[in-house]
């Protein structure tokens, strides 16, 4: 059945003072896929920008491609990391884009695609694998060392498929 | 939840966050799941060219016998798939080692580049494709590809793959159907294909 309402605001915060932890949590499952929309920006130096699924801290492993306005990189993690590193965070106020794909189908590990868009620090594209069966109920959003700087907002949208 | 803000003021200036995509303004149009046994292909028909724009998002993977990702082959047209030579692609990918970039013209379809995942990489490619302005009868269509795989390593020696994958296809036709194979394999169980309008 074809449905209008689709691409649904579950949740937003915007912060107001410097703040390393953001989390979502209770995440319903009757979406298909989840977009997490961040705009943000490091308060000291750029940083990696890294998510915790569940709670968890094994089972993670990412992709990347970096251009840093001269050059181009790739990089690979595996999963030896306890974190999802799924791109950067600029010293400028600049934007991340999440896609949870089927997030919440309890058959295949999960992936997630993220772009990083800071005019000052470069651009980037990273495929994550999130090696759990498990829906995604939570996600936790910080960086490897830093926080994120006080005004920075979150917001996490649900997408339907038709059914 | 429309466009809730668009503020050039203020300290963070333009919030490029709060454009969001009116719930009204995205659309389910159909959805495709791969089952047992797994498809050559899926096929989206007569896609109603009342939109403005089309995504696919999927997750996708193949029973590939050698390494960990297989490039998709779209074609599209207007009730069939056009096979003609119309159909261009540039793409940039990272495989966690390196990065490369290359484009093709004058193809059959639109390949893509390391999309989806395989049977022997164990995982799940996934992607977001645009097709913009499909049913405008006076240009060619753009379309563009956001995604790829990651196979924790690498897989017969091959990486993971980070890519962005665009392409035109040379028509004026408004684009009513369209094909998603793999290059050579089949699709697997689980392998699942949303089909989006945005108004």
């Amino acid at each position: 059945m074809a449905k209008t309402g689709t691409y649904t605001l579950i949740e937003k915060t915007t912060l107001t003072s410097t703040t390393r932890y953001i989390t979502f949590s209770n995440i319903p499952s009757s979406y298909t896929d989840l977009v997490l929309v961040g705009f943000g920006k490091n308060t000291v130096a750029g940083d990696n920008l890294v998510y915790k699924l569940n709670g968890a801290t094994s089972g993670y492993s990412t992709t990347r491609i970096y251009g840093s306005g001269s050059a181009a990189s790739s990089t690979r993690w595996t999963t030896s990391v306890p974190v999802s590193l799924v791109g950067f965070v600029g010293t400028e106020w600049g934007n991340f884009i999440t896609h949870f794909m089927n997030y919440s189908n309890t058959t295949t590990y999960k992936t997630h695609l993220t772009r990083c868009n800071y005019a000052n620090d470069g651009v980037a594209e990273a495929v994550s694998l999130y090696q759990s069966t498990s829906a995604i109920s939570s996600i936790e959003i910080s960086m490897s060392d830093q926080s994120f700087a006080s005004g920075s907002t979150f917001a996490l949208y649900g997408i339907e498929a038709y059914s | 939840m429309a466009i809730t803000k668009i503020s050039n003021s203020g300290i963070y200036g333009t919030k490029y966050n709060d454009i969001a995509a009116d719930n009204n303004y995205f659309e389910t149009i159909a959805k495709i799941v791969v089952g047992s046994g797994g498809s050559s292909s899926v096929e989206f028909t007569s896609i109603p060219s009342t939109f403005t724009h089309l995504q696919v998002r999927y997750i996708a993977q193949t029973n590939r016998g050698t390494f960990g990702v297989e490039s998709f082959k779209i074609n599209v047209g207007v009730s069939s798939a056009d096979t003609g030579a119309n159909y261009t692609r540039h793409y940039l990918l990272g495989n966690g080692d390196s990065v490369a970039a290359s484009a093709d013209t004058s193809q059959t379809y639109w390949e893509g580049v390391n999309d989806f995942g395989t049977t022997t990489g164990g995982t799940f490619g996934a992607g977001v494709i645009d097709i913009l302005d499909y049913a405008n009868t006076n240009k060619y269509k753009t379309m563009r590809k956001f995604g790829g795989v990651d196979v924790n390593g690498t897989v017969g020696g091959v990486g993971g793959s980070a890519a962005l994958v665009s392409s035109v296809w040379m028509s004026t036709s408004a684009i009513g159907y369209i094909k998603i194979a793999a290059m050579t394999n089949t699709l697997q169980q689980h392998s699942h294909f949303a089909l989006y309008g945005v108004k």
